[in-house]
């Protein structure tokens, strides 16, 4: 799978000579590619976008190809036992029989056979798709004569144009031997090319059923009012407020969750207190929220619809799609208003308890350093520390890490020690006392994961800036530096031959303004230091302070793995050594290492001048026979400490987007089911997307022990393990032909299913970092991605229902 | 005619009060049974109003699958390493759960052991430590006839805070600790709450108490309960069977380990402490012992005694009182000798009674004093003491032989000869021919282990305070550069 994530590189190493197209049709055939594997996702909003309108062309597809052999039916076009009809019934009947024969194959129950070099298996699937495929057609195509308007014949013809698309990509594929390249196939034929050609074709078949759907959106989107759209979202807030008390209910018990908390929460640690208060308020409002939402909106429109109450809105200049939006708006406003109680009266009881927590904890620490109990005294001040350091909004600036063993060789990664650990960031140890050192580089470097020969550079800059602010002394002399190193560039590239005279007298003149500007940062830099020093000199150490960049702060969270337990209660000694390459300046210093807790260097800012964002910082494990683990995450550079109430509410706005995509999937499931179906649809969605969206990942995957639903059920009736291969019975071979034919179609919902884990920055609050704008930004886009399908969908199935029936 | 709105929603009413009206008399009955069979949950334990709403009005039904789920939640941050929400998810258990043994003992051992091990700060470790007890208290507090419990908050104050490796800086950290509520225990014979500062004393107290449990008659749901009851998936009880010799041992150990420890700097810069005290301790441990001693346990084996089949009763002190070890029966002589033996209890009664005496603990006073001049180069003043403690802890032993050749004893008094002979070495003096326990010399020498729990032994003389640096507070410069870029070059 990863090397499908870099298609671009994957053809530029063509093994086989170069085959003889212009680059014109081989970039051609490559977006045709791209466009059309469905399998295929390339990073970047791109690659997002392209993913996202392939899943909504393909459920498009289904949609409309569904809609019209559903009116063929009941328009009694097919199933009246006509010769198509017996294909169908073909189909119905090879699909799996297909399966049965695959699993009976692979069970060693009957030899796999061959027909004209073709699997049976795979020939009988051919069949049955194409017997199906003809049935559907005929379908669509009888009713779409009396029933279609000339657009929908229109979408016919694209089909088959996307159809004819679809094979001659393949077919050119194989011919210009890109296939074998891509798919993975170790040879090709052209009837393999048709047969891939044909799963592309359907990816472009959905593109041209999305255009036909965007076509049909773009008049109704162009005729939304917001006055309309404002009157239905007032009617709904009065509605879920007077009929159901909604807010209030959910307000109350916030409030009694909130009075009571200490019959759930146990005291924690002091350390921990923010994290797990934090962690736990912000579950509370998602909980309460997302329960308002599941219940509240997919009641509203059936209830609507049954009580004839929809009469007066529909018979009404309204649009469709303003009575989905309406409604949206409507639960949305009310969502946000109590997201914004829940984060202030949730950050009030923070501050009460956690602020009183640190004080008490401080006093604590006062007290013992009185009493000459040290150990204790330092004991409750890191905790007050870590605490305080809790309820902030760190900004970390991340270097890349890479390792020497003991040996002093590089590595990707360290020594595995063999702990149990979460595998989301695992730790990897280096050896005490050995040549053995966790370095993190800062500055363009290359990825420690790619291959040493052909290396992939990331982006890992300091913004010096922003540490050594301008007016500082420590900023102006790394501007003085900065342009420094510019004009050295700039007088080197004009050295080099074959300097065209223009680009010259340009650089000419880039250096003569940087010399005005070296001058001048120069003068700035000469004065502020000489102020510096004689405010020091008076004895003025807080105004002298003032006038130098703040301190270089660096935050590690270590974890330390013992081989002897050394000498009771001495802690395990790491060295650390900043490197600032560009001008060859070090900083260096010894410090026990604190597990579990956040260790805090605070180094003068001279280290960064002058680095041009390049930073080199090794960590060595001083202790003899003991281990220092460490992940990219455990050491970063402190930005800035931003405002946890800001951090907090940009937590529950993820809670928020979830709340929006579960309301859209609410109102969608209104529109056609009824109220308790439509609760219960909501719901599903709900669980899977939140507490299921891993497992159903695993499904898509092939990858959950135990086989599918239908095996599982086998293995638990008979208490048989996960592990262990069931002998092929009868049984054992229906279970598993039926779960071949149930597991494609369920794994299709991890395309469906929202992932409302993602939306939750919770856990990034609760840490104690700062939410970055950027992943807002992109979750917001995601929650979007999924909640204006669903709407859109919603809007269609209102449009062809019979509300008033 | 078929009835109005109004009339069905009267008939409704009815039956709604009827029935509820019936449930009155079935209510009471069951409260009645209930009190009989001693089976309500204040019988077990502390009512905890907010567990017991959660597990009526949020979970209902659920509270298995919710369980269930926690379990599953809290195994998985035990896996990620996030101890403090592996601590709260366990608390969530235990208010759906409150009753249920397994996961007190379970988690609480999980905290005390499993996870404080995992923190490398000593500090760290004593408050996951203390976490566990307090965990493992509030099982207790839940489920007052548990004995299992209470033997677990014993075990955990005496073995995990007594015995690891860093016992010497957590039993100081536990001295120092200013938590009185966690340093208190309820005395098993007047009943009274006492605040202790050792855990030695804690671990006594609570073996105590759960001995008196057992000796009360309290089993888990025991006590009251008819005959008549069977359950079909009874509560597993581990501790305080009647044959459980090393149950009832615990709170003279316990008791002898903090005579013992008085004795020695077995608290990271806490000097020992000898005299009357220190006697009085040994005392107490000796009654320990002996009350330990005089309890009934009966032979496994049954024989034909006046046409009867009989178990033979046991004391274990018999076998220190040779005249009337005489008179027991063959059978009873036995199992009083593979029990003492299996026990120790010659060893334990003796050591308690020699350390008892006042030249016992003089001598020891001198040992202590002698190796802290030994070890600060003092050698005049050890060998004075060295020589002097051994001449009185001679004279003192020979009351004891058992405790004589005994082995521990021969290791600790062989140390101090060691010692001793050194310090003559290094003042140039010739080892006596009388010097006592001279035979005790070449194991001695052989021996180069030390005392874990002795903090002059681990950590010197001066074993104060060590602790970790605080951190930083002042910004720290960067080394200059090799050749400062200047300006302008």
């Amino acid at each position: 799978m990863p090397a499908f994530l870099i298609p671009p590189l994957l053809w530029a190493q063509a093994a086989t000579p170069p085959p003889p197209a212009s680059p014109a049709v081989r970039n051609a055939l490559l977006w045709l590619y791209l466009a059309g594997d469905t399998s295929l996702a390339i990073p970047g909003l791109i690659g997002a976008l392209l993913t996202w309108a392939k899943i909504i062309g393909l459920v498009a597809l289904v949609g409309w190809v569904g809609s019209w052999v559903a009116t063929a039916v009941k328009e009694r076009y097919v199933g009246v036992g006509r010769w198509y009809d017996y294909l169908g019934l073909l189909a119905l009947v090879l699909i799996p029989l297909t399966v049965f024969v695959q699993v009976m194959q692979t069970e060693k129950w009957i030899r796999a056979v061959s027909i004209a070099g073709t699997p049976l298996a795979s020939l009988m699937g051919y069949v049955a798709v194409v017997s199906l495929a003809i049935w559907a057609l005929v379908g669509v195509w009888k009713t779409i004569g009396p029933f279609g308007r000339p657009a929908d014949k229109l979408v016919l013809v694209g089909l088959g144009l996307a159809l004819a698309l679809g094979a001659g990509v393949g077919v050119a594929m194989v011919q210009l031997g890109l296939f074998t390249q891509i798919p993975g196939a170790p040879e090709a034929t052209w009837r393999d090319g048709v047969v891939y050609g044909a799963r592309l074709a359907v990816t472009y078949m959905g593109y041209v059923v999305l255009a036909r759907i965007l076509s049909l959106l773009v008049g109704e989107l162009f005729s939304v009012r917001a006055r309309r759209l404002y009157a239905i979202a007032r009617v709904t807030l009065y509605e879920s407020n007077r009929k159901m008390w909604a807010p209030w209910v959910v307000l109350i018990v916030f409030g009694m969750v909130l009075a009571f908390t200490h019959w759930f929460l146990q005291p924690p640690r002091a350390a921990e207190m923010g994290r797990l208060y934090v962690g736990t308020l912000t579950l509370l409002c998602s909980l309460l929220l997302t329960a308002m939402v599941t219940i509240l909106t997919p009641i509203s429109l059936p209830t609507d619809i049954q009580q004839q109450t929809i009469y007066t809105v529909v018979t009404k200049p309204v649009r469709r799609l303003e009575v989905i939006w309406g409604r949206m708006l409507g639960y949305m406003a009310l969502v946000t208003v109590l997201v914004a109680l829940f984060g202030g009266i949730s950050l009030a009881y923070l501050w009460r308890t956690v602020m009183g927590e640190i004080t008490r904890i401080e006093a604590l620490a006062e007290k013992a350093k009185a009493d000459g109990r040290e150990r204790e005294a330092n004991q409750y001040s890191e905790q007050a520390e870590q605490l305080r350091s809790r309820m902030a909004a760190r900004v970390p600036v991340k270097g890349s890490l890479s390792f020497l063993d003991s040996k002093g060789d590089p590595h990707a990664m360290g020594i595995d020690v063999g702990q149990e650990q979460s595998m989301k960031e695992p730790r990897s140890h280096i050896e005490g006392a050995t040549a053995g050192a966790a370095i993190w580089r800062y500055g363009i470097v290359p990825d420690p994961f790619s291959p040493p020969n052909r290396p992939v550079m990331i982006d890992r800059r300091i913004d010096v800036a922003q540490f050594l602010p301008a007016g500082t002394v420590e900023g102006e002399q790394n501007r003085m530096l900065e342009v420094q190193a510019q004009i050295a560039a700039a007088e080197q590239e004009k050295s080099q031959q074959g300097v065209t005279p223009a680009r010259a007298s340009q650089l000419d003149a880039a250096i003569a303004r940087q010399k005005a500007d070296l001058d001048k940062a120069k003068a700035s830099y000469e004065s502020l230091a000489a102020r510096a020093d004689e405010l020091a000199a008076a004895g003025k150490e807080d105004e002298a302070a003032a006038l130098h960049a703040p301190p270089l702060k660096i935050e590690m969270t270590f974890n330390i793995y013992r081989t002897t337990k050394g000498e009771v209660g001495k802690p395990v000694y790491a060295d650390i050594e900043i490197s600032n390459n560009a001008v060859g300046s070090k900083f260096q210093d010894v410090f026990p290492v604190r597990e579990y807790y956040t260790n805090r260097l605070i180094v003068k800012p001279d280290v960064l001048v002058g680095c041009l964002g390049s930073l080199r910082i090794d960590v060595r494990c001083m202790s003899p026979t003991q281990y220092l683990g460490m992940a990219e995450s455990d050491l970063y550079l402190l930005a800035e400490n931003g405002d946890f109430g800001w951090n907090y509410m940009k937590g529950l706005f993820g809670i928020w987007l979830q709340a929006m995509v579960l309301t859209a999937i609410g109102v969608f499931a209104g529109t056609f089911l009824s109220w308790p179906v439509a609760l219960l649809t909501t719901i599903a969605f709900f669980i899977a997307g939140q507490l299921a969206f891993g497992f159903l990942i695993d499904f898509t995957r092939q990858a959950v022990l135990g086989g599918g639903p239908f095996e599982s059920l086998i293995r638990l009736v008979t208490h048989d393990n996960q592990m262990s291969e069931l002998a092929p019975t009868a049984g054992v071979v229906v279970a598993k032909t039926l779960d071949s034919l149930v597991m494609p179609i369920m794994s299709m919902l991890v395309y469906i299913v929202p992932n409302f884990q993602v939306l939750d920055v919770t856990n990034t609050v609760a840490d104690g970092f700062a939410v970055d704008w950027r992943h807002m930004l992109g979750n917001t886009l995601l929650a979007f991605a999924y909640a204006l399908p669903f709407s859109f969908a919603g809007y269609f199935i209102l449009k062809n229902r019979e509300v008033a029936a | 005619m078929r009835p109005t709105n109004q009339t069905k929603k009267m008939v409704y009413g009815i039956v709604i009060v009827a029935l509820l009206v019936a449930m009155v008399p079935y209510t009471q009955r069951l409260n009645r049974i209930k009190v009989e069979k001693d089976l309500g949950e204040a019988a077990i334990g502390q009512i905890d109003s907010g567990s017991f709403m959660m597990k009526l009005f949020l979970l209902g039904g659920f509270r298995g699958i919710v369980a269930n789920y926690l379990w599953i939640q809290a195994e998985d941050y035990k896996k990620n390493h996030d101890w403090d929400r592996l601590k709260a998810t366990v608390d969530l258990i235990t208010k759906l759960q409150p009753h249920f043994l397994s996961i007190w003992t379970f988690q609480g051992w999980n905290l005390a052991y499993n996870v404080s091990v995992e923190w490398d700060a000593p500090e760290d470790k004593y408050e996951w430590i203390k976490q566990g007890i307090k965990f493992v208290q509030e099982g207790v507090r839940n489920n007052k006839r548990s004995p299992d419990l209470m033997w677990d908050t014993a075990w955990f104050y005496y073995h995990k805070l007594g015995f690891s490796d860093e016992s010497i800086i957590l039993r100081r950290l536990f001295r120092d600790d200013e938590d009185e509520g966690f340093k208190t225990y309820t005395d098993a014979e007047t009943g009274q709450d006492l605040v202790r500062n050792d855990n030695f004393q804690l671990g006594y107290g609570w073996f105590s108490n759960a001995v008196k449990l057992v000796d009360d008659g309290g089993t888990r749901l025991g006590g009251g309960t008819s005959a008549d009851i069977t359950y079909i998936d009874p509560t597993p009880q581990r501790k305080g069977r009647a044959d459980d010799i090393a149950f009832r041992s615990m709170p003279s150990h316990a008791q002898t380990h903090y005579a013992a420890a008085l004795e020695k700097m077995s608290m990271a810069g806490v000097e020992a402490t000898f005299g009357e005290v220190a006697k009085n301790e040994w005392a107490k441990a000796l009654r320990e012992w002996e009350k330990f001693g005089q309890h009934k346990f009966l032979s496994h084996n049954v024989v034909m005694r006046d046409g009867k089949l009989v178990k033979d009763d046991v004391y274990l002190d018999d076998s220190t009182n040779p005249e009337k070890y005489k008179t027991l029966p063959e059978n009873a002589q036995y199992w009083t000798d593979r029990w003492a033996s299996q026990m120790n209890y010659r060893y334990w009664k003796e050591r308690c009674q020699a350390e008892m005496t006042s030249d016992g603990v003089a001598a020891r006073q001198m040992f202590y004093e002698g190796t802290k001049a030994y070890k600060t180069g003092d050698f005049a003043t050890a060998a004075a003491k060295f020589r002097n403690g051994l001449d009185v802890w001679n004279e003192n032993l020979k009351k004891f032989p058992t405790y004589r050749e005994d082995d521990l004893n021969k290791k600790d008094t062989g140390l101090v000869v060691k010692r001793y002979v050194r310090v003559l070495r290094q003042l140039g003096e010739p080892v006596p021919d009388t010097l006592p326990f001279k035979d005790l010399l070449a194991a001695a020498e052989a021996d180069n282990t030390v005392d874990p729990f002795d903090a002059i032994e681990m950590l010197g003389v001066g074993a104060g305070e060590t602790s970790s640096a605080p951190p930083p507070s002042q910004p720290r410069a960067a080394e200059a550069p090799a050749a400062q870029p200047q300006p302008g070059q």
